[in-house]
């Protein structure tokens, strides 16, 4: 027999149990129409579910956690990348589109890792001398044994002031690495030990660093978030800085990334929209070669051949910008190459003449390096975005994406082809 | 539901990043600061909602006896419907009145916490999110990332004394939006009230940065303000009293006399009296009623 369904009402939820009776109208009620009586210990059934909601809504809307965008590195035969946000792995590079891994780091099944935490790691790990240097977020700074994953040395992040985004400078016998509060720690590669000349508290800057910091030929150079670039002599500590005056950006716009574009130029991208290409041939001081204005942030990485640097901006346009073309740099292309609005943080690659970009939704585009027209664009689904810088090796490009994912471009036909990891989980 | 989201985040999102980046960079850049002043400026612009909200729900209050005897008078639930509604309509009072404001004011709320959450950017990935969220002012975007510590307090993480301030605020501001009660299960429910939200806020606040902590905590105490503004402040044990120093335009309806909880003393004035007279609070709907 078919039942109508109730109908309900305000009126009739709410006389939906006997009132009670306040005896007379003469009798005090004061109530707020938000806290509403309870008529019957069935409703009260309402309020955990209530709380259930708002923590759900809670979990949804919460805070952004770290997750890292740490680039892939070759080595041998082997690549390293992080598998998830908290794990550093070492895998064989891929054939026919599978590998399998040979450690990771932590090691969840070696009791001598349980300690260890990785959280997230922004900086791509370093390889010198059989030995890997890692970043994390608020783990510390590591040094692992190339061939076990196995931790030479560890600087724990409680003895840090401030969190780790940029990755390690290595050389000239020491690890640099900079917080978000503006601290600047270098320590030996062999033992992890405050370097000579500098503070075992590490030197303290005017704001954060979050860019790597880049060692080269004896020299550190170190940027800020506050727009200032210092460059300091490894050998001799902070004391006596190789720059008289740092360099700054204009306006003081942050400075989250720096690369070494060949030996005596440096890229340096800041969020005030401007990239400068200096010339640090002159050890003494910092010049200007290129002051070049893109139409929003510039975070990321470049690739460079033949006095050409392409990179991206977070208005989602793709750069070729000549370094010898004057103040300004000279654009190659007659109008920018688009990554149709969506934002690119990860560094692009070459191989011949293709330029491989992955942006934000994340598409993996290839793109003419003479002309900038767009030769092929592949969606990656399913495995999170792509933040990372993308790598060549051989005639691949390689790509992390968020999740962990592992892809490979292929240039030579404009496909990408995800690589199935198996091994140790 | 990417629209809403775009319209949504062009409406009352960026500006607001907007404007918190513009007081941040007036107040010594501190972004500290720049949230309690937000959160004040804010809560004081929708003052005229808020204000509403409370009325309304004062509105609601004295009637509530009345509604009481018609549900207790009336057991056919059509009939006590019709009743209860012409309730309203003598009274002036619109059942959703202390709603809708409300409702009003949840989108700002939200975009005023969404705010706080995207600018103080607790990893960089949220740095990223936020570039999204600029204008292109160069002064926005050359204040970025900002200062994230605020009387030592560093604002992208959880503080235990910002959990003790989110409980113990919530708590007051309860309290004050509360009024006495006699009935037990009333009593009961907003005893729970009181103690349950602040332990909830207080478990939200362990895991949210202390920056939107400190949002909460400023606008708790705003709210504190206004409730004793709109409702008064009676503390028995400690002997304090205050009347209520805004009150609405249209006397209230029901309850005359007595003080809080002052059973002997209290007195509901009969149905007929609710009628108003205040043409201007009275809708055209009602003064065509009247006039048939």
């Amino acid at each position: 027999m078919f039942v109508p369904p109730r109908r309900f009402t305000w009126n009739s939820f709410r006389s939906s149990a006997p009132a009670k009776d306040l005896s007379s109208p003469s009798a005090p009620y004061v109530e707020p129409c938000y806290h509403q009586p309870v008529k019957s210990p069935r409703r009260l059934a309402f309020l955990p579910a209530l709380i259930a909601l708002v923590f759900l809504a809670t979990a949804c809307v919460g805070t952004v956690n770290p997750e890292g965008w740490a680039a892939p590195v070759f080595n041998g035969n082997n690549i390293y990348f992080l598998q998830s946000h908290n794990r550093l792995a070492q895998a064989r590079i891929p054939s026919d589109n599978k590998t399998n891994l040979d450690w990771v780091f932590p090691d969840k099944n070696n009791a001598e890792q349980k300690n260890d935490k990785l959280q997230a790691v922004y900086g791509a790990p370093v390889i010198q001398d059989g030995v890997i240097y890692l970043t994390s977020y608020s783990g510390g700074v590591y040094a692992l044994d190339q061939a076990t994953g196995k931790p030479k040395w560890h600087v724990t992040g409680s003895t840090i002031s401030g969190d780790v985004v940029g990755g390690a400078g290595v050389g000239a016998g020491v690890v640099a690495f900079g917080t978000t509060n503006g601290h600047l720690y270098v320590v030996n590669m062999s033992d992890g030990k405050p370097a000579p000349n500098w503070p075992k508290d590490g030197l303290t800057l005017s704001d954060g660093v979050w860019a790597d910091p880049i060692e080269h030929n004896g020299t550190l150079y170190v940027a800020t978030m506050g727009g200032d670039l210092f460059a300091y002599s490894v050998a001799n500590g902070p004391g006596n800085p190789v720059w008289g005056e740092p360099f700054h950006t204009e306006g003081g716009g942050a400075i989250p990334d720096l690369a070494l574009l060949d030996d005596t130029h440096l890229f340096v991208p800041s969020i005030n929209r401007h990239v400068y290409v200096l010339d640090i041939s002159n050890a003494a001081a910092s010049r200007t070669q290129v002051d070049f204005k893109a139409s929003d942030w510039v975070w990321t990485k470049p690739a460079f051949k033949n006095n050409v640097m392409y990179f991206g901006d977070f208005a989602g346009h793709i750069y070729a910008v000549d370094i010898t073309g004057g103040p300004n740099g000279k654009m190659m292309w007659p109008q920018p190459a688009t990554a149709d609005g969506n934002r690119v943080k990860s560094g692009p690659a070459i191989v011949d003449n293709v330029l491989v970009v992955a942006d934000r939704n994340p598409i993996v585009r290839f793109i003419d390096l003479q002309s900038g027209k767009q030769l092929n664009a592949v969606p990656i689904t399913g495995n999170g975005t792509v933040r990372a810088d993308l790598e060549t090796h051989g005639n691949e490009v390689y790509i992390v994406t968020t999740s962990g994912g592992l892809y490979i471009a292929h240039p030579d036909n404009r496909s990408v082809t995800e690589v199935q990891v198996g091994g140790r989980q | 539901m990417g629209e809403i989201s775009a319209i949504f985040n062009v409406a009352l999102l960026n500006p607001m990043i907007a404007f918190l980046i513009i007081l941040n960079n007036l107040l010594f850049n501190s972004f500290g600061l720049a949230i309690i002043a937000f959160t004040i400026i804010i809560r004081l612009v929708t003052l005229p909602l808020t204000l509403r909200q409370l009325h309304a729900t004062r509105a609601m209050q004295t009637i509530q006896p009345r509604i009481q005897e018609v549900n207790k008078k009336f057991s056919d639930p059509r009939r006590r419907q019709e009743e209860i509604m012409k309730l309203y309509r003598e009274a002036g009072v619109n059942p959703l009145g202390c709603v809708g404001p409300m409702i009003i004011q949840l989108p700002i709320l939200w975009a005023l916490y969404d705010a706080v959450r995207l600018a103080l950017g607790t990893a960089p990935e949220a740095l990223e999110r936020l570039s999204g969220h600029l204008y292109s002012w160069s002064f926005l975007q050359h204040a970025v990332p900002l200062q994230d510590h605020f009387l030592g307090m560093d604002l992208r993480t959880a503080n235990w004394l910002m959990v003790v301030l989110v409980a113990v605020t919530t708590w007051a501001q309860t309290k004050t939006s509360t009024t006495a009660v006699v009935d037990d299960k009333q009593k009961a429910q907003q005893q729970m009230m009181a103690y349950m939200m602040p332990i909830v806020f207080a478990f939200f606040a362990l895991s949210f940065p202390s920056g939107v902590s400190l949002y909460w905590v400023v606008n708790s105490i705003v709210g504190v303000v206004f409730n004793v503004f709109v409702y008064g402040l009676h503390i028995p044990m400690m002997n304090i009293s205050i009347d209520p120093l805004l009150k609405p335009a249209r006397s209230a309806p029901a309850l005359v006399a007595g003080g809080h909880g002052d059973s002997a003393a209290a007195a509901v004035t009969p149905v007929p009296e609710l009628r108003t007279t205040n043409g201007s609070s009275r809708s055209k709907r009602q003064n065509r009623r009247r006039r048939s």
